[in-house]
C-alpha cells in the first residue's frame, strides 16, 4: 500500500540557488541581525575569534580525548566558557561531549545502523508527512527526499522504534534537524536517545509521550515562575486571560529551535545540553522581562502576537543571554515540580530511579 | 469601554480548527487573515492564532480562531482550547482517505472536550490538486448531512471557497447567537471585552447533549 520508505523515493531537483545566510537558511527579504554583525567584524574580533577556538581546541584535546579531564579539573571554567557560546568550528564535537552521547554511541556500536535497516516502526508515515515541514528554509533540508530529508527521515525512524512508547511526535524533528546540522546522522541519533533518556540531565521523554506529562509540568512550572518574577505582567495575563500554553509550549518541546532565529537558538542549546533544562526557563523568563513594558500594555490579542514575535533586539543572544544566567529557579523549579507532583498525586520520591538507558529489544 | 477604531466589532466569535497533521489547517487560517499561502510551512506545535474582522449579516464580526496541532498525542494541550468556542472548523485532505476516515474521531473529540451546541462545519481541503483526489464530494456531503455538519471543499492554496467557508459558519454562527438573545429578551451582546467570548447557552452546555443532532 502507501507504505513506502523514504529510500525508495528518486531525490527531487536540487533547489535552485537562493542568498542563504551564514547558517545555510534562505535569507529572509528582511535582514537579520547576524548577517550585519558578520559584516562589521574587525579583525580584532576576527583574531579574537581564533584565540578562543584555540583555547577551546586545547580544552578539549584530540578528538574529545582531554574533555573529561578538564570539567572534572574546573567545572567552572568550562560553564563559562560555554555561556559565551561554543565556537560554531566545534560545536557538534563539544555537544556529543557534553550530553554523553558520544559514550552511548561507543557503548552501541552497529545499533544505529541495524535500527535504521531492519526495523519498521508505525511512525513512518507520520515522520514522511512532517520531513519537508521541518526547517524548510534551510537549504540542507530542502531538497525532496535529498541527502537532508533521508538524514531526517533515518534518525526519526530509528528512534521511533528504539523507544516505541514516544515514538514519533511532531517537535522531534527539529531537535533531529538542529543536531544534523552539526554531526553525522549517528551521532545525532544517540544525542536524541541521551536528551530524551537523561544521560546527564532529567530525562526529556515526558515531553513526548502520551499525554505530554513534562510538557504539563514545564507549563505549570513557568507560570508559577511569571507570577513570582514578574507579577505585574503574570496579574495581566491573569487579566487578559493568557496562560503559557498559548506562548511556551514550543520552547519546550522543540528547546527554542522551532521559531527563533537559529543563531540565538545555537546558544541556548550549548548552555541547555551543559546545564539542563533549567536555561530554557530563564532565557523564557528574560524574554518576557525585557519585553515586560511594553507587554503590561497590551491587550489579549497583540498580548499574543508579542509573545510569539519578540522584537530583533530581544534576541540577542548577548543582551537576552547574560540576563537569562542572572535569573535564578533551580530551587523554586524543584519546588514547584514536587507541587506539581502533589497536585498530580504522583509518588514524589523513587520517581528518579529508573534513569537508566532502556536498550532495543 | 472605549476602544480604538479598529478594534470595533458588534461581535466576537471564537473558532477552532481542527482535523488530522497535514490537511492544511494552518494554510487555511493564513489564507483566511492574511491572504497568505506558504509551500514550505512548518508543522504546527502546540496551538497558533490569528483573528479577521469582517462583516456578517450586516454586522461586524471579530472572528478569533485557534489552529490546533493534528497529531493524536497533542490534544493533551489543545484540547483545552475547545471550550468556549462556538465553532469548529474540522478539515480533512481530499487525497487522503484517512484524514476523512478519521472526521469520526474528531467529532467524538469535539463531543467529549467542547460546548454541546457548537456550530461545526466539515472543510475537505486541496481541491487543487484534483489528479490526486481519493475522497468523492458526494460521500462527504452525505456523510456530514448524517452528522448534521455544514459541508464545504476548499483550496487554501488556489483560495477557492476559504472566504466563503469562514463567512458560512459566523453566519451559523450569528443567526444562533441573535435567535438566543431574541428568545431570551436579552439585548445582543455587543461590546465585549477583547479576550472574552460569547458562550451560547452556556447552561445548557454542562448537560452533555450529543451535538448538532445525529442521525
Amino acid at each position: 500500500m502507501e507504505r513506502r520508505r523514504i529510500d525508495d523515493y528518486e531525490p527531487g531537483p536540487v533547489p535552485s540557488p537562493r542568498p542563504l545566510d551564514r547558517f545555510g537558511f534562505v535569507k529572509q527579504e528582511r535582514s537579520s541581525s547576524p548577517e550585519r554583525v558578520i559584516k562589521s567584524r574587525s579583525t580584532v574580533e576576527f583574531e579574537r575569534e581564533e584565540r578562543r577556538v584555540r583555547k577551546w581546541r586545547k580544552m578539549i584535546g584530540v578528538g574529545g580525548s582531554d574533555w573529561k579531564h578538564y570539567v572534572r579539573r574546573k567545572p567552572h571554567v568550562v560553564k563559562r566558557r560555554i555561556r559565551k557560546g561554543i565556537p560554531d568550528c566545534l560545536r557538534g564535537l563539544v555537544w556529543q561531549l557534553i550530553s554523553g552521547s558520544r559514550d552511548l554511541l561507543l557503548m552501541n556500536l552497529g545499533v544505529y545502523e541495524q535500527l535504521v535497516i531492519y526495523e519498521t516502526s508505525a511512525s513512518e508515515l507520520d515522520i514522511i508527512r512532517d520531513i519537508s515541514r521541518t526547517f524548510p528554509s534551510h537549504v540542507f533540508f530542502q531538497q525532496r527526499h535529498g541527502p537532508g530529508q533521508r538524514s531526517l527521515y533515518n534518525v526519526l525512524k530509528a528512534y521511533s522504534v528504539y523507544d516505541r512508547d514516544v515514538g514519533y511526535v511532531q517537535g522531534m524533528g527539529f531537535l533531529a534537524g538542529l543536531l544534523l546540522l552539526y554531526m553525522s546522522e549517528e551521532d545525532a541519533f544517540w544525542l536524541m536517545v541521551a536528551l530524551l533518556k537523561g544521560a546527564v540531565h532529567a530525562p526529556m521523554e515526558g515531553l513526548y509521550q502520551v499525554g505530554l506529562p513534562l510538557v504539563q509540568q514545564y507549563l505549570f512550572q513557568i507560570d508559577h515562575l511569571v507570577r513570582e518574577y514578574l507579577p505585574k505582567l503574570g496579574e495581566h495575563f491573569t487579566q487578559e486571560m493568557i496562560n503559557p500554553s498559548m506562548y511556551a509550549s514550543q520552547w519546550f518541546i522543540t528547546v527554542f529551535s522551532y521559531s527563533f532565529p537559529f543563531h540565538l537558538a545555537l546558544r541556548i542549546w550549548d548552555v541547555f545540553l551543559f546545564e539542563g533544562v533549567k536555561i530554557v526557563f530563564k532565557v523564557g523568563l528574560a524574554l518576557l522581562k525585557y519585553c515586560h513594558d511594553d507587554l503590561i500594555k497590551l491587550p489579549f490579542e497583540k498580548l499574543i502576537h508579542a509573545l510569539r514575535n519578540f522584537p530583533e533586539d530581544a534576541m540577542d543572544p548577548d543582551t537576552l543571554l547574560p540576563m537569562a544566567y542572572s535569573i535564578k529557579v533551580s530551587r523554586r523549579l524543584e519546588e514547584l515540580k514536587h507541587e506539581y507532583e502533589k497536585k498530580n498525586g504522583k509518588l514524589v520520591e523513587g520517581e528518579e530511579s529508573d534513569r537508566k538507558l532502556k536498550q532495543p529489544q | 469601554m472605549a476602544r480604538r477604531p479598529d478594534e470595533e466589532y458588534d461581535y466576537l466569535f471564537k473558532v477552532v480548527l481542527i482535523g488530522d497533521s497535514g490537511v492544511g489547517k494552518s494554510n487555511l487560517l493564513s489564507r483566511f487573515t492574511r491572504n497568505e499561502f506558504c509551500l514550505e510551512s512548518k508543522s504546527t506545535i502546540g496551538v497558533e492564532f490569528a483573528t479577521r474582522t469582517l462583516q456578517v449579516e450586516g454586522r461586524t464580526v471579530k472572528a478569533q480562531i485557534w489552529d490546533t496541532a493534528g497529531q493524536e498525542r497533542y490534544r493533551a494541550i489543545t484540547s483545552a482550547y475547545y471550550r468556549g468556542a462556538l465553532g469548529a472548523l474540522l478539515v480533512y485532505d481530499v487525497t487522503k482517505p484517512t484524514t476523512f476516515d478519521n472526521v469520526s474521531r474528531w467529532l467524538k473529540e469535539l463531543r467529549d472536550h467542547a460546548d454541546a451546541n457548537i456550530v461545526i462545519m466539515m472543510i475537505g481541503n486541496k481541491t487543487d490538486l484534483k489528479h490526486l483526489r481519493a475522497v468523492a464530494t458526494e460521500d462527504a456531503q452525505s456523510y456530514a448531512e448524517k452528522e448534521g455538519l455544514s459541508f464545504i471543499e476548499t483550496s487554501a492554496l488556489e483560495a477557492i471557497n476559504v472566504e466563503k467557508a469562514f463567512q458560512t459558519i459566523l453566519s451559523e454562527i450569528y443567526r444562533i447567537i441573535s435567535k438566543k438573545s431574541l428568545s431570551s429578551g436579552e439585548p445582543a451582546p455587543a461590546n465585549i471585552k477583547e479576550g472574552q467570548t460569547i458562550v451560547v447557552g452556556a447552561s445548557e452546555a454542562s448537560t452533555k447533549k450529543p451535538c448538532c443532532s445525529s442521525s
